[in-house]
């Protein structure tokens, strides 16, 4: 396991932030990559990484009958604290993937 | 020769039967299919993301959009940590490999073979099984409960193909001399073993697969070691060939032996081991596909192995009714 006081990436600190944007609402994985810019074999790795700093949590939404259930995930305390906490610069880095409405 | 064409016949027996078992309707697409077998290879702790990435994808439209996510996926569990002790094991495969490699490097350069375009085409061809042996040894060996048995069965696998040759490191380069049928009982062995141990025929299977692995890359490092080693000494000049003739037909035989052969034959009887295994003692885990399977596709399921294991047992006669060299 990684040491838990290395810093994240850029990346990393990219997801943080797109949940922060709603910190209360449950987001899917693919969503999520689409939103960050990230393809899923990046996505997956970085969640587990905030999941195993406790950053974010994730919990399961039942699927239909017959299909497999989907993992969602959203910022913890911890998550919410680690990103006010980071320095303006580095809170600035990633370059998100934004939609033009979303754009500042 | 024979015997590689009575494998593949049950190798390709094998795959048909397991086509013909699917239920109708439930087959998942490749990108699906794909995905679930690369999430099979994150550690027990790590389980949950990969039934992340396949509710997921479960999600997903299009064609290129579930092919991308699964691909993407499959990369990020190739490498999610942790490795454990598999590690140290695809290391060992790796040397093995290496060093392989690097002896017929060493032997063509030091006894000047004969080199053309097909010489560099046939060394693309083992530069490509060395590597998709590791490849696949680095998948079976993070499957839950294949790691032990699988090495251990690599290793009787490796001790009965020297057996076969009298452990003599002279003689070795061609010869399959003595306790032939050890070849054969060893994967036996194997697969049963493996089934025993893991609880299915699916680990079994694996376990087999892992043994034919680790052990063609052993024996094949072995081999070609003796052919560096050895070169043409005690070759009699008289019959024609140069001594960087034989050296490089040795070489071959080599990768024909040990690559090809042992491999083919240890997966497939130890495959049928791991059936009969758990025919005999069946899985704990409920199976739901043979009750779905259809009337017409039990009457193949009969028909396919019998068609495979006559095919077999013929081809082994005429290989030993054929006048011995």
């Amino acid at each position: 396991m990684p040491p838990r006081n290395r810093p994240l990436s850029a990346q990393a600190v990219g997801v943080l932030r797109a949940l922060a944007a709603e910190p209360s609402r449950w987001r899917y994985g693919y969503d999520l990559a689409t939103e960050v810019g990230l393809k899923s074999g990046s996505l997956y790795p970085i969640l587990l990484r905030l999941a195993d700093r406790g950053l974010l949590e994730a919990a399961w939404e039942p699927g239909p009958e017959g299909r497999p259930p989907r993992h969602m995930y959203r910022l913890t305390g911890s998550g919410r604290e680690y990103l006010a906490a980071l320095p303006t610069p580095a809170r600035l880095a990633p370059r998100l993937n934004l939609r033009p409405s979303e754009a500042p | 020769m024979p015997l590689i064409f009575v494998f593949v016949v049950g190798a390709a027996a094998a795959v048909v039967r397991r086509r013909l078992l699917a239920v109708p309707g439930s087959i998942p697409d490749a990108p699906a299919r794909m995905l679930g077998w690369s999430v099979g290879l994150l550690a027990a702790e790590r389980e949950e993301w990969g039934w992340a990435m396949i509710g997921e994808l479960d999600r997903l439209e299009g064609r290129t959009r579930r092919w991308r996510f699964a691909i993407g996926c499959v990369g990020a569990a190739l490498v999610m940590p942790p490795w454990g002790r598999s590690a140290a094991a695809l290391g060992a495969l790796l040397t093995a490999a290496a060093g392989a490699g690097a002896l017929v490097v060493y032997t063509h350069l030091h006894y000047r073979l004969p080199a053309d375009g097909w010489t560099w085409f046939w060394d693309a061809v083992l530069l490509l099984v060395l590597v998709g042996y590791v490849l696949g040894g680095s998948t079976l060996l993070r499957r839950p409960r294949v790691a032990g048995p699988g090495l251990a069965g690599g290793l009787l696998t490796a001790a009965a193909w020297l057996a076969v040759s009298g452990f003599d490191f002279d003689q070795w380069i061609n010869s399959v001399r003595s306790h032939w049928l050890l070849a054969f009982l060893a994967p036996v062995v194997v697969g049963a073993g493996g089934t025993l141990w893991g609880g299915s025929a699916a680990v079994g299977r694996r376990t087999a697969r892992l043994a034919a692995v680790t052990a063609a890359l052993g024996v094949y490092l072995y081999g070609v070691l003796a052919v560096a080693v050895v070169g043409a000494a005690g070759h009699d000049p008289s019959d024609g060939w140069t001594p960087a003739q034989v050296v490089d037909d040795n070489l071959g035989n080599q990768a024909v032996f040990y690559l090809v052969a042992l491999p083919l034959m240890t997966a497939t009887i130890g495959w049928a081991a791991a059936a009969a295994t758990a025919r005999l003692r069946p899985d704990r885990s409920p199976s739901p596909a043979p009750a779905a399977v259809a009337r017409g596709h039990r009457v193949w399921l009969v028909i396919l192995p019998c068609a495979a294991l006559a095919a077999m047992v013929l081809l082994v006669l005429l290989m030993f009714l054929a006048p011995h060299r």
